[in-house]
């Protein structure tokens, strides 16, 4: 499927992104059509994605928002090959999503995913050093620990425990992880919902230095729409569909959001 | 149905495998003491039901001759309340069907109508019993009937007075005093060849010249008397006779041997359960704690409406006594099974009327009491907790574990771990006690196996010095009387003989600063290569040329030692000599008194005489060497080593059969339950973090290593404990079967801990095997859902 018969598909076009800045829309890294999921149990049916088509950029920062159970989260989980779908197709970059089996899905999450979630999912018995060594181990071209905490703002804090960190530190940290091994994409889930205005602040900063610095195309899904404004694209879901998508003409810091 | 009662229910249900596993472990724990305590017991009380209703007696002596009018005086001594008398001689016989020529013990019955207690009666067990006057119906004893398929009707050949006697059985018998039917050690030796006879009183008179008289003497005892009394005052009354020393109970060699077993039971039943137990309560403990500990918001909320913390306590207790509640009853349907085989095995060689596996009940319910207190006291510590938890705090999430840099982070560091192997050390560092109680279920496991197989090689090595190194003749012959050294030819000329050695032994007791012991004195070639005297060492000594060796044991009793001098009474000849003791010697089985045999000759002062011979052959015995053996009137019997052993190792395979599936069975059973439920915890006080691992990239095969690594470093850690608790395991059991007569020296062999080990890495693995399945299954996308 040519490049271009895709951009046109979307609401808002990919050609006006970055009109400012010149080069011609890269391929997408993401991009799924008629992505359907259906969980059942018993004679109990949801769908929790219909038909949903979209594509993620290299680089880009999407901001994902939506009602509760509009889908978001399972969204995110099969673009990182948490789940699967029950119908329809995801590539990533070359690959087919929907044909992996669990061990190439491993693999694929190991190569190319990073992910940051609202619980953060640290590993108590290791050190903020130590978890995100774990992922350096495994990767194929990772930055050495120090330096992903560094990066994220961390690099006095290296010997403490997850359980000596406060939720915003241990969300960097989190972050730290999911870059430290250059992925291709971030995916955060919730990444602020558990923490003060303050300290979201402080983490949406990271996510989004991490995205112009490494150049990870980054999905954020949140409830806060005053998020929106950092993200060089938006999308809206409902009932697993997406109902709305636009460009943000300024991508702004994190600084300056407010809400 | 309350709502608890059904929470209970699903939840019993859903952690059903641990429940079980932890069943199977208490079912183990009462298996033991089902089968071992009562077959114990089983054992014990046909023995005292048989010696009541038998009238087995309480002192036993033996001696040269003595007339009918000494029974008077013996009865006579205080204390004594009834005396039997008897003659008892062994004879040749030839048994039909039969090749070797065979020992049969003759034994006379009391006189028809002789009136008082019947000592030592005699029960038949088939057949009828000798009618009145008929002077060649005998009744023999079970296992020798058995072995050689005699039955009442059946014709047996003695050789009485160097003449061929025909006997008809008309009964087969046993008798509180021959419960064990062994000619004179505590050896079981070749089933066929060795009999007990019990024959009219004046057949047996008759046979030795003993018409009124007797050499035999059963005593029964007042209550209250003193055997050691009433012994001395025999031996004193018995020492013109010829008598070689009067002995209690204790000392007879049946009542001995039973004594033995009972030990061994007694042993075995307290060690095997003790394991059992222990690990139960370890596995309960911790499986409650941590079933608490996961359940903690539950617990606030029903603290929070108003269940008691009694109530509460109580609905965790119950998977305690769900556990028991299986396990109980599978133990005692197994333990049933088992002691029936077990009683079996005894009853091939111990004949007691009336002898059957009985479950009992007292040991049993002791046991469930036992099982139950050790089921509660683990579960108990993490029931305390739910009783002082308030429900407010229970609704926090408790504190998170902290995890500090221990001191083997910096030796990990500078030998860059990986950090996976740091999380897997991490978590035994966090957890030393559980670490070590885990590493020491499994290292129970293996011990209790090691130890218990090693038993088997401990006898196999016991067997061995005593017949492959010690004993090597293929045949021992024994001569009705004495006979000069110059008969050798006789032995020497018989078919498929290629080496003769002579032997004479001699009854002797042999006395020292007023102590005293009856010991056959043993004669030997001194350049004998046949019958050599082994110590537990499996070294073997020279016979000095001049003097007397002594087992070790004999040299305890009489207090001597090397260089001293004792008085030996010659007991057939009523004369005293005196002896230096020239050697100790630390044997297996014991006691025995060792002489050259030509010293032995010059010391008695008869000449060069002998009363057997050991036969080395070319070949197994061929039929006519039985032939011409049978001929010689002078053969009193005639012993086949290799007869001997080969019985020897088939009752032991039997038993062994028994004890390896049982062992093994059980031994996999704790390790499979401590690895299982071990494994089985950590995936749920983790399987967040390993679903994140998941999530991270990390493969099944990665995150099954990091589940995995903590149970497979306890398990090889548990290894070497599990080795060195075996042995000392095996030191114990041995020590139950070491008694006066024989020691058990324990033996460690390879090929034994190596198979232990195989069988526990085996369960262990398997346990792991299981748990890897289930990890594999984690719900990653659930478990990013939810805040632990
Ligand atoms: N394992 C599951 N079984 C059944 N239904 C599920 C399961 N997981 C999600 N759903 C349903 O799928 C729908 C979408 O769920 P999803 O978690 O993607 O929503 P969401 O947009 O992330 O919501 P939120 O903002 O609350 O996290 C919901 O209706 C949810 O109930
Ligand atoms: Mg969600």
């Amino acid at each position: 499927m040519p490049t271009s018969a895709v951009a046109s598909n979307t609401a808002q076009p990919a050609a006006t992104a970055r009109s400012d800045d010149g080069p011609p829309p890269p391929a997408p890294v993401f991009l799924a059509r008629g992505l359907t999921k259906i969980y059942r149990s018993g004679d109990l049916e949801v769908r929790a994605l219909r038909e949903l088509d979209m594509e993620l950029y290299a680089g880009e920062l999407l901001v994902l928002l939506g009602a509760s159970g509009s889908g978001k989260s399972t969204l995110l989980n099969i673009l990182g090959g948490l789940d699967t779908a029950t119908s329809g197709m995801v590539r990533f970059e070359d690959h087919d999503l929907t044909s992996m089996n669990q061990r190439e899905l491993t693999q694929y999450r190991r190569d190319h995913i990073g992910f940051v979630f609202q619980f953060y999912n640290l590993i108590p018995s290791l050190t903020a050093r130590e978890n995100v060594a774990l992922v350096t181990e495994i990767a194929r071209d990772p930055m050495r620990p120090d330096d992903a905490l560094a990066l994220v703002g961390l690099g006095d804090r290296m010997d403490h425990f997850p359980a000596q960190l406060s939720g915003g530190e241990q969300q960097r940290v989190a972050i730290a992880r999911a870059v430290a091994k250059r992925p291709d994409v971030l995916l955060c889930d919730e990444p602020t919902g558990a923490l003060d205005v303050e300290t979201g602040r402080l983490v949406l900063r990271t996510i989004d230095l991490v995205n112009r610095q490494l150049g990870a195309a980054t999905v954020v899904i949140t409830h806060n729409v005053s998020i929106a404004g950092m993200a060089d694209r938006v999308v809206h879901m409902t009932s697993g569909r997406i109902s709305d998508s636009y460009r943000n003409a300024h991508r702004i810091s994190a600084e300056e959001l407010s809400w | 149905m309350s709502a608890l009662t059904s929470k209970l229910r699903r939840d019993l249900w859903r952690i059903r495998a641990q429940v079980f596993s932890i069943a199977a472990v208490m079912a183990g724990g009462v298996m033991t003491v089902v089968a071992l305590g009562g077959t114990s017991s089983s054992l014990d009380s046909a023995t005292r039901e048989y010696y009541l209703s038998g009238h087995f007696a309480d002192v036993f002596a033996t001696l040269t001759r003595a007339p009918d009018a000494v029974a008077v005086r013996l009865a006579a001594i205080p204390g004594v309340n009834s005396v039997a008398t008897r003659v008892v001689k062994d004879v040749r016989l030839d048994v039909p069907g039969l090749d070797m020529p065979a020992i049969g013990r003759m034994v006379s019955l009391p006189l028809p109508g002789s009136g008082g207690v019947p000592l030592n009666a005699v029960h038949i067990t088939s057949g009828r019993a000798v009618l009145p006057g008929a002077d060649k119906e005998i009744l023999v004893s079970g296992r020798f009937a058995e072995a050689n398929g005699l039955r009442p009707g059946s014709l047996l050949t003695a050789i009485i007075n160097e003449r061929y006697v025909e006997l008809r059985i008309v009964g087969i018998g046993a008798a509180p005093d021959y419960l064990y039917e062994e000619p004179g050690n505590a050896f079981p030796s070749d089933a066929r060849g060795f009999g007990i006879l019990w024959v009219p009183h004046e057949l047996a008179a008759a046979a030795t010249g003993m018409r009124g008289a007797f050499n035999d003497v059963s005593i029964g005892l007042a209550a209250g008397a003193r055997p050691s009394e009433v012994i001395a005052a025999v031996d004193t009354l018995l020492a013109p006779y010829g008598g070689r020393g009067a002995i209690g109970r204790k000392d007879q060699l049946s009542d001995r041997v039973v004594s033995n077993e009972l030990t061994q039971l007694g042993v075995m039943a307290f060690a095997f359960p003790a394991v059992f137990v222990a690990v139960a309560a370890f596995l309960v403990g911790s499986v409650v704690s941590r079933l608490i500990a996961t359940e903690r918001e539950q617990i606030a909320v029903l603290k929070a409406f108003g269940y008691t913390s009694g109530a509460v306590g109580l609905h965790y207790l119950a998977y305690a006594a769900a556990a028991a509640a299986v396990g109980i009853p599978l133990g005692i349907g197994v333990g049933v099974w088992v002691g029936r085989l077990y009683t079996g095995i005894y009853s091939d060689v111990l004949r007691i009327p009336g002898l059957q596996f009985h479950a009992d009940w007292v040991t049993i319910g002791r046991a469930i009491i036992v099982i139950f207190l050790a089921a509660l006291s683990g579960a108990l510590s993490a029931v305390r907790k739910v009783a002082i938890l308030p429900p407010a705090e229970a609704l926090q999430p408790p504190a998170p574990a902290r995890y500090r840099a221990l001191p083997f982070d910096t030796i990990g560091r500078r030998l860059t771990l990986s950090t996976p192997v740091r999380m897997i050390i991490r978590g035994l560092e966090r957890q030393p006690r559980r670490a070590l109680l885990g590493a020491m279920g499994v290292a129970a496991a293996l011990a209790m196996m090691a130890g218990a197989l090693s038993l088997y090689d401990a006898t196999d090595n016991m067997i061995g010095l005593q017949f492959r190194v010690g004993q090597r003749q293929a045949l021992s012959v024994q001569l009705v009387t004495a006979v000069p050294a110059s008969t050798r030819p006789v032995f020497s000329s018989l078919p498929g003989v290629t080496n003769v050695e002579l032997v004479r032994v001699v009854p002797v007791r042999l006395r020292h600063m007023g102590r005293s012991r009856t010991v056959g004195l043993t004669a030997l070639e001194r350049d004998g290569k046949m019958h050599r005297l082994v110590d537990v060492d499996g070294q073997i000594h020279a016979i000095p040329p001049a003097g007397i060796v002594l087992s070790t044991k004999v040299a305890g009793i009489l207090a001597i030692h090397t260089g001293d001098t004792l008085d030996m009474d010659l007991l057939e000849r009523g004369t005293t000599r005196r002896v230096v003791v020239t050697a100790l010697l630390n044997e297996l089985m014991s006691p025995n008194a060792y002489m050259d045999l030509t010293a032995a000759g010059s010391l008695v002062g008869d000449g060069n005489l002998i009363n057997g011979a050991y036969l080395r052959l070319d070949s197994p015995p061929r039929p006519e060497l039985f032939e011409q053996l049978r001929a010689m009137p002078l053969v009193g019997g005639v012993t086949s080593r290799t007869a001997m052993v080969a019985q020897f190792d088939r009752m032991m395979a039997k038993s062994f059969r028994i004890s390896a599936v049982v062992v093994v069975l059980f031994a996999s059973i704790i390790a499979l339950g401590v690895v299982y439920n071990g494994a089985r915890i950590a995936l749920s006080e983790r399987g967040r973090e390993l679903a994140s691992l998941r999530v991270l990239g990390f493969t099944n095969r990665e995150v099954g290593v990091m589940l995995l690594g903590e149970e497979a470093i306890l398990t090889i850690a548990a290894i070497p404990i599990g080795w060195v608790l075996g042995r000392a395991f095996a030191a114990y059991l041995t020590y139950g079967f070491t008694s006066e007569n024989y020691q058990v020296p324990i033996v460690t062999r390879a090929a034994t801990y190596a198979f232990a080990t195989a069988v526990v890495l085996s369960a262990s693995a398997l346990a792991g095997a299981l748990m890897y399945r289930r990890s594999t299954r984690l719900d990653l996308v659930a478990v990013l859902k939810t805040r632990e």
